[in-house]
């Protein structure tokens, strides 16, 4: 099935995936398109994060550094924190607060939420990079590739 | 006003400290953990605003003022932040004014209607979309090149939520041109899913 097909708004359900633990699966499909190459440094990266939903800003931010991601503030609010895998390619979690959409609509970024992404490292310029960059891959908090907005933010406290 | 929390903020020497306080405050009123800002603490969040020239704490002051009280000096900064096509945070300026003075929002979205900035066109696009929602879609596809990562994702959602099949053969499109694999085809596939969903 493809993601985002239950015919609910996108971003409505997201507390189910945001507890699982199950292993990510590199081969699984978005929307009826190949999921893009995770390569092993990335796949080692999104294992060594392991599930981020659930747990405060503050303890991921506690965490990444651990993992030895740079962090920098980003102008819109929120942090951005990178690392560069060495293969050409950068993983990068982002910690957004909540959007304050008017009205509010449901939409999971309407939560403190974090994010999972890899983009090419040339993309990235003073710990940031822009959210339109050519090769910029969204993960869900299971590791997997996905396109789908409800996945892809990861509720946080 | 010994209490003034955003009193208390500006006294910090630090300004990653100022920073991190209005994060934090802000998380706080969010997450319901915090009182509500006072006419008093934005006042002076008005005037900390006027003269603040780091943008990740303009972000934060927008955000506060956002969830805060009326406050007629915070009308006028924000119509005249408007102006200044040089400024960051155009779009926050123009949701907070949507928010607390929507009654002005028929004349400023003619004003702006050919307005370049990523965070202004996703306002009008708020105002448009009870009224003119193809429209409005199209106007955030628009500005979909030139948002931060806060705009774009918002608009991902939005785009996904009210777009038809004429804004998903646009966004393909737009994705071409790009080259393939960009932001443009990252949203297109999140509508075609909803699309196919339907």
């Amino acid at each position: 099935m493809p993601s985002g097909s239950t015919g609910k708004p996108p971003g409505k359900d997201v507390a189910a995936q945001a507890s699982s633990t199950a292993a990510p699966d590199a081969t699984s499909s978005t929307c009826g398109k190949a999921a893009p190459a995770i390569s092993a440094e990335e796949q080692k990266a999104l294992d060594q994060l392991g599930p981020l939903g659930g747990k405060s800003q503050s303890d991921i931010e506690a965490q990444l550094l651990v993992q030895g991601y740079t962090g920098v503030k980003a102008n819109s609010g929120g942090k951005v924190f990178t690392k560069d895998l060495g293969n050409g390619k950068t993983m990068a979690v982002r910690l957004d607060p909540a959007m304050q959409r008017n009205p509010p609509r449901g939409f999971a970024d309407e939560k403190p939420h974090a994010h999972k992404e890899s983009v090419p490292g040339t993309a990235v310029s003073n710990g940031n990079y822009s959210p339109a960059s050519s090769g910029l891959t969204k993960f869900d908090d299971l590791g997997k590739p996905s396109s789908d907005p409800g996945k892809v933010h990861i509720p946080t406290q | 006003m010994a209490n003034n929390r955003i009193e208390l903020l500006a006294a910090h020497m630090s300004a990653g400290t100022r920073e991190d306080g209005l994060a934090a405050l802000d998380a706080g009123l969010q997450a319901g953990d915090e009182a509500p800002l006072s006419v008093d603490e934005s006042h002076l969040l008005t005037q900390w605003l006027a003269r603040e020239r780091s943008a990740y704490a303009q972000a934060y002051l927008w955000r506060l003022l956002y969830s805060g009280p009326l406050l007629p000096e915070a009308v006028n900064l924000a119509l005249r932040w408007l102006e200044e096509l040089q400024l960051g945070h155009r779009g926050a300026a123009l949701a907070y004014l949507r928010r607390h003075r929507p009654d002005l929002m028929p004349r400023l979205a003619e004003q702006f209607s050919r307005d370049s900035d990523a965070g202004v066109r996703y306002e009008l696009a708020q105002f448009w979309l009870p009224t003119r929602p193809d429209e409005a879609v199209d106007l955030m596809i628009d500005a979909l090149a030139g948002a931060d990562h806060e705009g774009f994702d918002a608009m991902t959602f939005e785009i996904c939520e009210y777009g038809k099949s004429t804004h998903l053969e646009r966004l393909g499109k737009l994705d071409a041109d790009a080259g393939g694999n960009s932001g443009f085809g990252r949203v297109a596939e999140a509508l075609r899913s909803r699309l196919e969903g339907d």
